[in-house]
């Protein structure tokens, strides 16, 4: 026996040396690959060959259906791809034979032997090919400016291919991945069909591991690994650089937030966050809304957030704190924020399976708001969850709020929303009437004569709020009104 | 034991089954002849084991020996063996003290049936093939070094010969030559031993297998039943039940000197739709299932028709015929090295015997 390894599409040794295909078994040979050259001299010797191996069968061998159907039992084994035999005929049987075990069957009224060497020398020559444009594709990696730009130019090498970064702990789910792809390339919909080839990011012993991966034909895997080997040192340098400048741009931020003794953003205490904001220097002079960030874990994270975050709002810094990322975000004019929330979900569905959380407070205006829309943003940010990964502010269903609402939040959802009965100057004593009507499930009698006032003087107190926005007939809102006022006016029983 | 009509056809019977041959007549003229035998002159055949005779009695080996060639329509005369051992015991100089089958199997089965009457000597329950190989030196006794010589030879319009050989491999080749020149076949008288060698190197209880397998084949017994008895008794390993679907005349080269051309079989299992190959030379050589070779020489491959389980030839593979595949071991001598490297695949020029699937044997 004898052998050469190196890597080829089946379908191209074919065409280039004549074999006549006897079976049709190999739909697409594209995607058959021949990694080796065996010539089987004697008949034991198959059993030592390699997968996606070619086997040739001397004359003396090939005597006869049975050592063919014998042969062809050995490649199915062996994960050979074809078996190539001298010129001859056969039997119905044996080509249905390779035809149930999908190895493709070929004849040759050549020499075994030259045939063999001119195979080899054409495995040589792809393998050699390889190498060398693996090479001067890192040369092109070298100037890419971020990990996007890497990916991007890994998938053009790999005719289109889906390429990504993934955590190792969650498999196919993409923390960078390259941009859109040519319509005839491998679509990620159709990933079953395509071999998923890997290459490690990180350094060995850190955990949780990053890796890239790459969805390609089985023909083109060993091409892929060459390719993404090249690549994963270049993106972990840039992955490491995009950190640090994330670091960088928000140490002023830390060092505030330090100093305020911040607890984590996302804890139920609601953080001092009046000192994230520098009034005195405050640039914003349109409309605006905050947006604020959660991640499971900021350090791994940043460079991902900080990298999908300038994908779609680059003029906006990210400012940091323990647990997540704030932006003040200029409203484009005349949309209300519409394409701020669109970009959102755009550019941060992928890190959704991450744990990437997103809150949007609604419009506000000048820097006095502003502490009230960081409220807003982190409200918002806290009940967003896996179905639903960003929430704006105006999207809070009602009836979230009174399990949610501190005091003063309550305040001002009730000046936000019925800013009318805020302003009443009896807001108060139409809060108490209301509350407690409510509380009595709606008996004039029982709440009056719990508040100490008359009958008339109750259903004038909460005719009045009515009228003043609250909707007490309203089933729905029944319940949060009944909670906001108690939590903004402390009534109640 | 002396056996009667019905263990006679019990035999041709368990013969017929153990060689698939290509041509049943020749075992089925035989047996008429020996049951014409025992009518005219009342004679029964006798059959004994070796411990009966004593160590220095002689014993000889006889059989039909074929050039090559399909078997001639020159049938035998009937006293073609007794001239044969008359010629071995005049060269011996002693009278020949039982007589043993070349092959328990096929035709050669009968012969010492018949010879036996003739001759008034016992047939010994042992043969040195257990099955039937298409040479006359691939036996046991060439494996345990025995002399095969003197042969004695006669032809089926009397012609004789004394062959003073050595070695089997020698003397096959003489007699196949001589069988040529007779017209196609010869009645050979050879392998003379004393009972002490036959008993130690011989296969013993083949014949008496052969009325075993006969009566359970021609019971009235169901299908399944028959062959239930005969996994229990003889050992069947495997039972494929498939529809011939092509034959192919040349399935690989003919080996030089091997009897007869070479061809194949393709049935369809008919369960599971698995394709069986089966290569023939004389003899089923080989079964081959989607690839793998299940069965090869020495393993003993027949055939059986499905609807009484009754012997099937080669001539019932014809496309479209359903037949029950059988396989079942040879003697445990020819496994060993020397035994498959005699009669094996390897000697039928066909490939290593590593290759065969004896994985549930």
């Amino acid at each position: 026996m004898s052998r050469s390894f190196a890597n080829a599409r089946l379908r191209d040794l074919i065409e280039a040396h004549a074999l006549r295909r006897l079976t049709a078994v190999e739909a697409d040979p594209d995607r058959s690959v021949v990694r080796s050259i065996v010539v089987i001299t004697e008949i034991d010797d198959i059993r030592a060959a390699g997968p996606d191996s070619m086997l040739l069968l001397t004359p003396a061998l090939a005597r006869g259906g049975w050592m063919i159907s014998v042969a062809l039992r050995y490649a199915w084994e062996r994960h050979a791809g074809a078996l190539v035999v001298p010129e001859q005929s056969f039997a119905d049987a044996v080509i249905e034979l390779a035809k149930r075990l999908n190895i493709t069957l070929l004849t040759t009224e050549r020499e075994i032997v030259p045939l063999a060497l001119d195979l080899s020398r054409h495995l040589g020559e792809t393998g050699a090919g390889t190498l060398t444009r693996v090479q001067a594709f890192a040369g092109q990696l070298a100037g890419a400016a971020d990990a996007t730009e890497v990916l991007r130019l890994v998938s053009r090498e790999l005719r289109g291919a889906e390429v990504q970064l993934e955590m190792r702990d969650a498999p196919g789910v993409a923390m960078f991945r390259s941009p859109a792809v040519p319509a005839e390339a491998p679509r990620s919909e159709n990933r079953d069909r395509l071999t998923r080839v890997t290459a490690r990011v990180s350094p060995p012993t850190t955990q949780p591991a990053e890796i890239l991966a790459a969805y390609v034909p089985k023909h083109d895997e060993d091409n892929a690994q060459e390719v993404l080997q090249a690549a994963a040192p270049i993106v972990r340098a840039l992955l490491a650089e995009s950190r640090l400048d994330a670091f960088r741009t928000s140490l002023p931020t830390i060092s505030i937030a330090a100093l305020a003794n911040s607890h984590a953003a996302s804890e139920l205490d609601e953080p001092t966050i009046e000192l994230l904001v520098d009034r005195a220097h405050w640039a914003i002079h349109g409309p605006y809304a905050v947006v604020c960030i959660f991640a499971p874990n900021v350090e791994e994270l940043g460079a991902v957030v900080h990298n999908h975050w300038f994908g779609g709002m680059a003029d906006a810094p990210l400012i940091s704190f323990s647990d997540g990322w704030l932006a003040f975000v200029e409203h484009a004019e005349g949309d209300g924020g519409e394409a701020l929330r669109r970009a959102l979900r755009t550019q941060f569905a992928p890190l959704a399976p991450l744990g990437v959380r997103l809150g949007v407070s609604s419009t506000c205006m000048g820097s006095e708001q502003s502490v009230d829309g960081m409220r807003e943003a982190w409200l918002s940010a806290r009940l967003a969850h896996a179905e639903a990964p960003l929430v704006t502010f105006e999207g809070i269903d009602a009836e979230l709020l009174p399990r949610l609402v501190p005091r003063e939040f309550a305040t001002q959802i009730l000046r936000s929303r019925f800013p009318s009965f805020m302003l009443d100057g009896s807001a108060a004593s139409l809060a108490e009437a209301v509350t407690e009507f409510l509380e009595h499930q709606g008996s004039i009698a029982s709440s009056s004569a719990c508040l100490g006032i008359h009958r008339n003087t109750l259903q004038q107190r909460v005719r009045r709020a009515e009228q003043a926005g609250l909707e007490l007939s309203d089933p729905a809102q029944v319940l949060p009104v009944h909670m906001l006022l108690r939590a903004a006016f402390g009534v109640g029983h | 034991m002396h056996l009667d009509d019905q263990d006679l056809t019990h035999i041709r019977t368990g013969a017929l089954f153990v060689a698939c041959s290509v041509d049943p007549l020749w075992c089925h003229e035989q047996a008429d002849r020996a049951l014409a035998h025992m009518t005219s002159s009342g004679a029964r055949p006798k059959l004994v084991p070796i411990e009966q005779l004593p160590d220095d009695a002689l014993i000889a080996t006889i059989g039909f020996v074929n050039n090559g060639l399909p078997l001639s329509e020159l049938r035998p005369p009937g006293d073609e063996f007794v001239q044969s051992v008359r010629i071995l015991e005049h060269a011996l100089e002693r009278r020949v003290d039982g007589i043993i089958p070349l092959a328990a199997a096929n035709v050669n089965a009968l012969v010492p049936m018949l010879a036996g009457m003739q001759l008034d000597v016992p047939v010994v329950d042992a043969d040195p093939q257990g099955r039937v190989f298409p040479r006359l030196h691939q036996t046991v006794f060439t494996l345990a070094g025995m002399r095969a010589g003197p042969v004695a030879v006669t032809g089926p319009i009397g012609e004789s010969a004394l062959l003073t050989v050595e070695t089997p491999r020698h003397a096959e080749r003489l007699v196949s030559a001589l069988a040529g020149e007779f017209g196609g076949w010869a009645a050979t008288a050879m392998y003379p031993m004393q009972a002490s060698d036959l008993r130690q190197h011989g296969l013993h209880g083949t014949v008496s297998r052969l009325l075993r397998i006969g009566r359970v084949l021609d019971s009235a017994e169901p299908t399944e039943h028959k062959y239930d008895l005969l996994r229990r008794s003889e050992g069947i390993t495997r039972i494929f039940r498939a529809r011939v679907v092509d034959i192919a005349g040349l399935s690989r080269p003919s080996a030089h000197g091997e009897p007869d051309r070479p061809s194949s079989a393709i049935l369809i299992e008919e369960d599971e739709g698995r394709i069986i190959q089966l290569e023939i030379q004389n003899e089923l050589l080989m079964v081959l299932v989607d690839g793998v070779i299940e069965a090869a020489m020495p393993d003993i491959i027949t055939m059986l028709h499905p609807d009484a389980a009754s012997v099937a030839s080669l001539e019932d593979l014809w496309v479209g015929n359903v037949l029950d595949i059988v396989v079942m071991a040879g003697a445990p001598r020819w496994y060993e090295a020397d035994g498959l490297a005699l009669v094996g695949p390897e000697a039928h020029q066909m490939m290593p015997s590593g290759m065969l699937n004896r994985g549930n044997r």
